[in-house]
């Protein structure tokens, strides 16, 4: 007969011991979880999940066999898995089953629809991306675990991973699939083939890897951030790529950063006009930039949590919760935003556009218009961080709302050249 | 008195030496037990568990007592799985149909009951979880044959078990052993 329900089982997971104080001392541990409404234990097929494996894309559509789990049932009646694939499996059905009540938590639960695909123990044929990975994959609406043949934690057994990959698909379904369409990202620049126009085609591509580079440095940067809010690690990575290293560790010190700091405008822009000798060099540029960007985003908002909590006299999860909301709401005004950009792109030379490209720091001015700040320490923490953008002329300062006295507003003071 | 006891000890000693007389036993030290298992993937493989058995035979029955174990190792230098499973089984055979001592046929059912154990790793952590006894049933064509003191056995069985995977699962266990 089979097992229906909730089921306990024992899986592996991320425990902080310390979590309450913020500090790197996640480990990983056996522990006994229960998994929500299963409806089949031996192919861990349930609310929150359907796994595929031998996947394949048909028409945009995703094949492939569900796979089979195999457990032991203890004599304290929890189930466990019998061996490193049934417990990748369960563990990946209790991380998505807690992402998806985050979800709830933070209001998105309707973005995404249950349950949430998942392959594993496929390989894929592109060159670049074989083995020792994760993604999210925006057409397929799937999460896919290429197959593990490191000595480490095995990717689908990591916690932080899973979380990341779960936010791009907040971030894909909020944000990139609604610009998918867009002249600033689809427009075919071939057809602009003349002499005259070589500017302007350079200056539009110029303006397409901007975005690129943003937009992916803002995706990989909160998934990073959703990855150390599940974990309280600021190196969750480590524990299944010890070679990514210090690069995306979450710390200041590590970053070599007294406080957060973001990358400006003009820096972004002149990664974008450099010239490469193939595209795949510049692609793995762009790639390894949005990464650097992504850290200092996720940076940006980790250390904002301790600030929210300390202020606000809460905890460290319900701080967490707080900044996630905020994020929740920045992705679809950072939509409407880039959208209305778009509009006005039509309408204007690029030339025009170039100057009033946004930046990853106006990207905070946005989060600002729906994070009330509390405190004034919460609102010094923003002044500090956009005071550092060295392409405006703006100095800050913070002063009571007028409109609600229990909040702060951050006003810009123009400073006179 | 003493005349009806001592009778009955005379037919006691005679009955069941005649019954030791047509009784004969085999123990098999050899065996080579394969089962196919359904992957966790929908594929199919071949294992080997550990298998040790002996059979008692009693005129045209016989009993076969088979203990198996089957262990399995998964995983990585940093997280690995051990899973082990035990069984004990007895297997109740009729003959039926002996060509020579060299070739004869019996078929049969078995019963027995099995518990695993599984002993999961992750770098310094170790847990051990064991499960209850689990009812085994299976069902058995065996052909055998016997050459002076060497018995030889081929034994085709499908095993169900509640977690057993494919059920039933295909089960040919070959076997070299003593006869006395």
């Amino acid at each position: 007969m089979d097992v229906v329900g909730n089921i306990d089982v024992q899986i592996l997971s991320a425990h902080n011991t310390d979590s309450e104080n913020n500090t790197n001392n996640t480990s990983y541990e056996f522990k006994v979880v229960q998994l929500l409404d299963v409806y089949s234990l031996p192919t861990l097929s349930g609310k929150y999940v359907r796994f595929y494996t031998h996947a394949s894309r048909e028409n945009n559509d995703l094949q492939g066999d569900q796979p089979k789990a195999y457990f032991l049932r203890s004599k304290n009646g929890y189930y466990v898995p019998r061996d490193t694939f049934s417990m990748q499996l369960a563990t990946l059905y209790y991380h998505t089953q807690n992402m998806a009540l985050l979800d709830e938590k933070i209001g998105a639960s309707e973005v995404n629809a249950l349950p949430r695909k998942v392959v594993i123990g496929t390989p894929t044929s592109q060159e670049n991306l074989k083995e020792n990975n994760a993604l999210y994959e925006g057409e397929l609406d799937a999460i896919i675990y290429l197959p593990y043949n490191d000595e480490s934690l095995p990717i689908p057994m990591n916690a932080g991973i899973y979380a990341h990959e779960y936010f791009h698909s907040l971030f894909y379904k909020i944000v990139l699939s609604k610009l998918n369409h867009t002249k600033i990202f689809k427009e075919d620049t071939d057809t602009l083939t003349t002499q005259e126009v070589t500017e302007e085609k350079n200056r539009l591509l110029s303006i397409r890897n901007y975005f690129q580079i943003l937009l992916k440095g803002f995706n990989e940067g909160i998934a990073d951030f959703w990855g150390w809010s599940y974990t309280n690690d600021p190196e969750f990575i480590r524990y299944s790529i010890p070679k990514v290293g210090e690069s995306r560790t979450l710390s200041l010190k590590t970053q070599n950063l007294d406080s957060p700091k973001l990358l400006n405008k003009n820096e972004l822009l002149a990664h974008t006009q450099l010239k490469f000798e193939s595209n795949k060099d510049e692609e793995a540029h762009f790639e390894d930039f949005a990464y650097k960007l992504g850290t200092r985003v996720a940076l940006t908002f980790k250390e904002l949590v301790p600030v929210v909590q300390e202020s606000r006299k809460i905890s460290l999860e319900e701080s967490k919760l707080t900044i996630m909301k905020g994020i929740y709401k920045l992705l679809g005004n950072l939509t409407k935003e880039l959208l209305a950009f778009d509009q006005k792109f039509s309408s204007v030379s690029t030339k025009d556009s170039m100057s009033n490209l946004p930046s990853a720091y106006d990207f905070f001015y946005t989060f600002l218009s729906e994070f009330s700040m509390e405190s004034e320490k919460e609102c010094l923490y923003f002044a500090n961080l956009l005071k550092k953008d060295g392409a405006s002329k703006n100095s800050f300062y913070c002063s009571q709302s007028t409109k609600d006295k229990k909040n702060f507003e951050l006003k810009r003071l123009k400073v006179n050249q | 008195m003493n005349d009806f006891w001592s009778l009955k000890i005379f037919l006691f000693i005679v009955l069941n030496q005649s019954l030791l007389m047509a009784t004969s036993f085999n123990i098999f030290p050899l065996n080579l037990d394969l089962r196919y298992k359904e992957t966790q993937v929908k594929e199919y493989k071949i294992v080997q568990p550990l298998n040790f058995a002996f059979s008692v035979t009693v005129d045209k029955f016989q009993g076969l007592f088979e203990y198996t174990q089957l262990e399995t190792h998964t995983g990585n230098s940093s997280l690995s799985f051990i899973d082990s499973t035990k069984e004990l089984q007895a297997h109740f055979l009729y003959l039926l149909g002996k060509e020579t001592e060299l070739l004869q046929f019996y078929v049969g059912l078995g019963v027995g009951g099995y518990q695993s154990e599984v002993r999961s790793q992750y770098l310094g952590l170790s847990t051990v979880d064991s499960s209850g006894n689990d009812t085994l049933l299976s069902g058995i064509v065996s052909i055998q044959g016997q050459y002076s003191y060497l018995y030889y056995q081929a034994d085709f069985k499908l095993l169900m078990a509640k977690d057993y995977y494919p059920q039933p699962i295909p089960n040919a266990v070959f076997r070299i052993g003593l006869h006395f």
